[in-house]
C-alpha cells in the first residue's frame, strides 16, 4: 500500500506546521491574531503564561506555606496535580481574547489564591496574584499565632527558551539584601522585541519579621531574585528546584520560632544544608543562554 | 531563568506587568484593577447572550456552575511545542490482516522501532489540566463545540493547528505528547504514536457546527466574530488537508465486505478500527467496550462506520459550501452508501439494535451485539433521518431502565449485558457526558426537524387523534428528563467535591476516575443551553 512507503511524512508535516502561522493572517485579521498571542497557555500549571510562539518567554507561579519544615517539602504548588489537598480550583470566568479570573482553594496550604490574567492593547498583559488565608487553615503547631498571620512564600518564575535575554535591573544594589520595591526586568527576543516585566510590591502587604540576626542578612520584607542558567530542556523541571530556594526563608522562620533549638530532624538537616550550598553556588547573573550544556542535577 | 521570591504574612497581593517597549504608554496597578473589572463584566454580558442556561436551570447556581465549567474548558487551552515519539516502521503486521493479528502486532511493537520526530506545535484545549494536559484528537471535537459558540474564529485557529499536524499520508496522531514536559506525564508504553492508528474524527462535528453558524442554521450564537466569508476563506485554506485526511481514513480503516459475501448496498463502505488488541480498541476511544471475541480481521465496527457517515456528510457540506460541485457529488454518494450500509451490515432484526459484525468458525458473517453506546451510534452521529424505520427501536433502548437509562444519564453499556460493570469497567456502565450530549442533541434534532411530524403522521395513520400522542410525548419527555438528570448529576458532584469528573456512576451519580476533568464533561454547558421543551408535553413523568 502507498501509505506504508512514506516514512518522511513527519518531516514534511513539521514544515507545514511552521508555515501555518504565516498562512493564518490571510484568513484572520492581525488584531484577531494578536489578541490570542499571550495567555495562560501552560495550562498544565496552576498559573503559567506564555505566547503562542515555539520557543519564547514563560512566566509561572509557585507557592507554599513555609512554617512547617517537614510539610513544606511536599506542599510546593506548581504543576496541577490530582489529590494534592486542593478544595477545587479553576477559572471562574475566562475569555482568551481578554482574560479572566481563577481561584485556587489550597486547603493544604491554608490559603486561597486568586490569579487574574488580562490582555492589554499593543501586546501588553498583566496578571494579579491575591492570597487570602483560609478560615479552616491549621494553626502552626506549638504557636498561638492567628491564621491571619499565616506565612506564605510565592515564587514568580520568569524563563526564556531560545535566543534572547532577560535581565533584572538594579541587581547590583539588590543582590545582597533584595529589592525594597518593584522588581523590573528588561528583556528582548526576536519575536517579541524589547519588553519589560514588572513585579510590583504594593504597600498593603505584610511580611514576617525576624528577631534573629539571620533576619538582617536577608530581610523578609524584601523581594529576592535568584537567577540561574538553565538549559531549555530543564526549564520545565523547575518544580524540584523551588525547594532549594526555600532554604533561606525557612531558616529565618525556624530560627525565629525555635531560636535555641532548630529541632530539624537529622536527615532533613542534611537536606537543608545541601540546599543552602546549592543556592550559594547559583549564578546571580541574569542572562539566560540557550547553549547551556548541562543541567546541574 | 529568574525566580522572584516573596514571603508574606497573612493576605497579600501583587501584580506582574508585561509591556513591550514599543508600547509607549505604561500602565499602573490601578489600571489593571479597572481592566479586570471590565473583563469580568464583559464576560458576564457575553455569557448571557451566548451560553446562558435555559429553563429549568435558570436559578443563579446553575449560571455560576455553567460559567465555571466553560471557563475551565476555554481557560485550559494551551500551546504546546516539541518532539513526539512515533513508530514509523510501517511493519506488515500493522495491517492486522491475519487471524491472530493482535499477537503479531504486539510483537512488532515490541521491536521498539519508534523514534523522536518533530518538533511540532499545537494550539488546543485539554481534557484535564492535572492528568491529561495535552491534545487528544477524540476529545477535541467535543471541546470545540462550546468554544465555537463563544468564538468561531478561535475555533478555526485551533482546528488549523490540528490539521497542520497531519502527515503526507493524511494521518494525525490521536494523542499529542509534544516535548519532554508533556512526556513526563505519560508512562513510556503509552507515549508511542502509530501512523496506522485512527481515532474518532470528532473535529468534523466542530466543522458541522461552524457551517451551521455560517449558514444561519444555528440560532444559539448571535455574537460570532467570524462571518460567512471568513469561514469560507478558512475552509478553502484547509480543504486539501481535509480531503487528504478523509482519504486516509477510508484507505487505512476499511472493512472487508467482499471476501465474506456480505450482502450490502455498497461493497466499499465498511470499516474496522486498526490498533485492536484482545481486550481493547483504544483507537475507538471506547477502550474496553465489549467487542467480538476472539478478534478477527473480518470484523466490522458500528461506531467507526457511523463516524465515517458523519465525516462524509460534512465533506459533502464543505464542498457544497465551497462550490466544489464534483467533490460534493462524490462525498454525497459516499455518505449515502454509508447510510445504506449501516442498515445492511449492522442492523440486527432479532436484537432490534445496531451491532458489530465478525466472522464465525464456519466463515459466516455474524453480528456481535452488546447493547450500549455502540448500538445507538448511528443515531448519535445523526445518520438516522426523522423518518428512519429504526428510530423507534433506538428510543426504546435508550429509555429502558433495565438497559441504558439510569437516573444519572445514559449508561455506556446495558445493564443486561454479561460484561456490565466488569473488569476495568471503563466503558462498561459509567455515564459519559460527551456521548450523552450526542443523545440529547439528536433527540432535539429529531424533535425539531420533523420527527414530530412523522410521529403525528403515524398516529394519524393509526387513527389516533391529532393531539400530541404517546410516542411524541415519550420523545419529548425523554429529552426533558435526560437533560435534567445529566445536569443534576454533574452539578451535585461539582458542588460536593469542587470538581468536574471524567465519568459518573450510573447508580449513585458520583463523579469518578480523573478529577478536574474540565474537557468534554463541560458538554453539560451546551446541554444546559439547549431549549426547554417541558411545556410541550402534558407533564407526565414516566417514559
Amino acid at each position: 500500500m502507498v501509505w506504508k512507503q512514506c516514512s518522511a511524512g513527519a518531516l514534511i508535516a513539521s514544515l507545514y506546521a511552521t508555515q501555518a502561522l504565516a498562512q493564518e493572517p490571510e484568513v484572520f485579521s492581525r488584531a484577531s491574531n494578536e489578541s490570542l498571542l499571550w495567555g495562560p497557555y501552560k495550562s498544565n500549571l496552576y498559573f503559567g503564561v506564555r505566547p503562542r510562539i515555539p520557543k519564547s518567554v514563560t512566566a509561572s507561579l509557585a507557592w507554599a506555606r513555609v512554617e512547617d519544615f517537614v510539610k513544606v517539602q511536599n506542599n510546593v504548588r506548581h504543576t496541577c496535580e490530582q489529590h494534592e489537598g486542593m478544595d477545587g480550583y479553576g477559572w471562574d470566568s475566562y475569555d482568551p481574547r481578554t482574560g479572566g479570573v481563577q481561584t485556587i482553594h489550597d486547603k493544604g496550604n491554608g490559603i486561597d489564591l486568586e490569579t487574574s490574567f488580562v490582555t492589554i492593547s499593543d501586546g501588553a498583559w498583566a496578571a494579579r496574584v491575591k492570597g487570602t488565608p483560609r478560615q479552616d487553615a491549621e494553626r502552626m503547631a506549638g504557636t498561638q499565632d492567628s491564621i491571619d498571620t499565616i506565612k506564605t512564600a510565592v515564587w514568580f518564575n520568569l524563563g526564556l527558551e531560545g535566543l534572547g535575554s532577560i535581565e533584572a535591573t538594579g541587581i547590583d544594589d539588590a543582590e545582597e539584601l533584595g529589592y525594597e520595591g518593584d522588581v523590573v526586568f528588561d528583556g528582548q527576543t526576536n519575536d517579541l522585541g524589547e519588553f519589560t516585566v514588572t513585579i510590583t510590591e504594593p504597600e498593603g502587604n505584610s511580611h514576617p519579621e525576624s528577631i534573629h540576626p539571620a533576619g538582617q542578612a536577608k530581610p523578609l520584607d524584601r523581594t529576592l531574585v535568584h537567577s540561574l542558567h538553565v538549559p531549555d530542556e530543564a526549564l520545565w523541571q523547575i518544580k524540584r528546584k523551588y525547594r532549594s530556594f526555600l532554604a533561606y526563608p525557612l531558616l529565618l522562620f525556624l530560627t525565629r520560632f525555635h531560636s535555641s533549638d532548630l529541632r530539624i530532624p537529622e536527615d532533613h538537616y542534611r537536606w537543608f544544608r545541601r540546599r543552602i550550598y546549592c543556592r550559594e553556588n547559583a549564578a546571580t547573573v541574569a542572562h539566560v543562554h540557550y547553549t547551556e550544556p548541562s543541567w546541574p542535577g | 531563568m529568574h525566580l522572584v521570591e516573596k514571603v508574606f504574612e497573612g493576605a497579600f497581593e501583587f501584580d506582574i506587568l508585561f509591556k513591550p517597549k514599543s508600547r509607549e504608554m505604561s500602565f499602573s496597578s490601578d489600571f489593571v484593577t479597572k481592566q479586570i473589572e471590565t473583563v469580568k463584566k464583559n464576560f458576564d454580558k457575553k455569557y448571557q447572550d451566548v451560553l446562558k442556561p435555559q429553563a429549568p436551570f435558570t436559578v443563579s447556581k446553575y449560571l455560576e456552575f455553567s460559567k465555571s465549567l466553560f471557563s475551565n474548558l476555554i481557560g485550559g487551552i494551551g500551546y504546546f511545542y516539541g518532539d513526539q515519539v512515533v513508530d514509523r516502521s510501517y511493519a506488515s503486521e500493522y495491517d492486522e490482516e491475519n487471524e491472530g493479528f493482535w499477537q503479531e502486532a504486539a510483537d512488532a511493537r515490541a521491536r521498539n522501532a519508534h523514534k523522536l520526530e518533530g518538533p511540532y506545535e499545537l494550539f488546543t484545549a485539554v481534557p484535564s489540566r492535572p492528568f491529561f494536559p495535552r491534545g487528544f484528537l477524540w476529545d477535541e471535537g467535543f471541546h470545540l463545540l462550546p468554544i465555537l459558540d463563544w468564538d468561531p474564529e478561535l475555533t478555526m485557529q485551533i482546528l488549523s493547528s490540528w490539521f497542520n499536524l497531519m502527515d503526507e499520508d493524511g494521518w494525525i496522531g490521536r494523542e499529542q505528547i509534544l516535548g519532554s514536559e508533556a512526556r513526563s506525564k505519560v508512562p513510556a508504553e503509552f507515549q508511542v504514536q502509530y501512523p496506522h492508528y485512527a481515532n474518532p474524527p470528532t473535529l468534523f462535528m466542530a466543522i458541522e457546527g461552524l457551517l451551521d453558524k455560517a449558514e444561519n442554521k444555528d440560532s444559539a450564537n448571535r455574537n460570532a466574530l467570524a462571518d460567512r466569508d471568513t469561514v469560507k476563506a478558512w475552509l478553502k485554506s484547509v480543504y486539501p488537508l481535509l480531503q487528504r485526511h478523509f482519504d486516509w481514513y477510508r484507505r487505512t480503516q476499511y472493512g472487508d465486505v467482499k471476501s465474506y459475501d456480505r450482502p450490502a448496498f455498497s461493497t466499499k463502505e465498511a470499516y474496522r478500527w486498526r490498533g485492536r488488541t484482545e481486550q481493547h480498541i483504544l483507537t475507538s476511544g471506547l477502550d474496553d467496550y465489549p467487542r467480538a471475541q476472539p478478534p478477527h480481521p473480518g470484523e466490522l465496527h458500528t461506531d467507526l462506520i457511523s463516524w465515517m457517515g458523519l465525516f462524509s456528510r460534512n465533506m459533502g457540506r464543505i464542498s457544497a459550501f465551497l462550490g466544489e460541485d464534483d467533490d460534493e457529488a462524490k462525498y454525497t454518494k459516499i455518505a449515502e452508501a454509508i447510510r445504506r450500509n449501516v442498515d445492511d451490515l449492522h442492523w440486527d432484526a432479532e436484537a432490534k439494535t445496531y451491532c458489530d459484525a465478525t466472522i464465525d468458525d464456519y466463515e459466516e458473517s455474524i453480528h456481535v451485539c452488546h447493547k450500549g453506546y455502540i448500538s445507538i451510534f448511528p443515531f448519535m452521529t445523526g445518520l438516522l433521518g426523522p423518518d428512519h424505520e429504526h428510530l423507534g427501536a433506538i428510543l426504546d433502548l435508550i429509555g429502558d431502565k433495565e438497559e441504558l437509562w439510569s437516573p444519572h444519564g445514559i449508561r455506556s453499556l446495558s445493564k443486561q449485558d454479561e460484561y456490565y460493570g466488569t473488569a476495568e469497567n471503563y466503558w462498561r456502565s459509567p455515564v459519559w457526558m460527551p456521548l450523552n450530549y450526542l443523545i440529547v442533541k439528536n433527540l432535539l434534532v429529531s424533535l425539531d426537524s420533523g420527527f414530530y411530524k412523522y410521529l403525528i403522521l403515524i398516529e394519524l395513520q393509526q387513527d389516533i387523534a391529532q393531539q400530541p400522542g404517546p410516542q411524541q410525548q415519550r420523545a419529548t419527555t425523554m429529552y426533558t428528563e435526560l437533560r435534567k438528570n445529566l445536569v443534576e448529576t454533574v452539578y451535585e458532584s461539582w458542588r460536593e467535591t469542587g470538581f468536574a469528573w471524567e465519568q459518573y456512576n450510573p447508580d449513585t451519580g458520583a463523579g469518578q476516575r480523573t478529577q478536574h476533568f474540565t474537557g468534554w464533561t463541560s458538554m453539560i454547558v451546551k446541554i444546559m443551553n439547549f431549549p426547554d421543551l417541558a411545556g410541550k408535553d402534558s407533564g407526565h413523568d414516566e417514559l
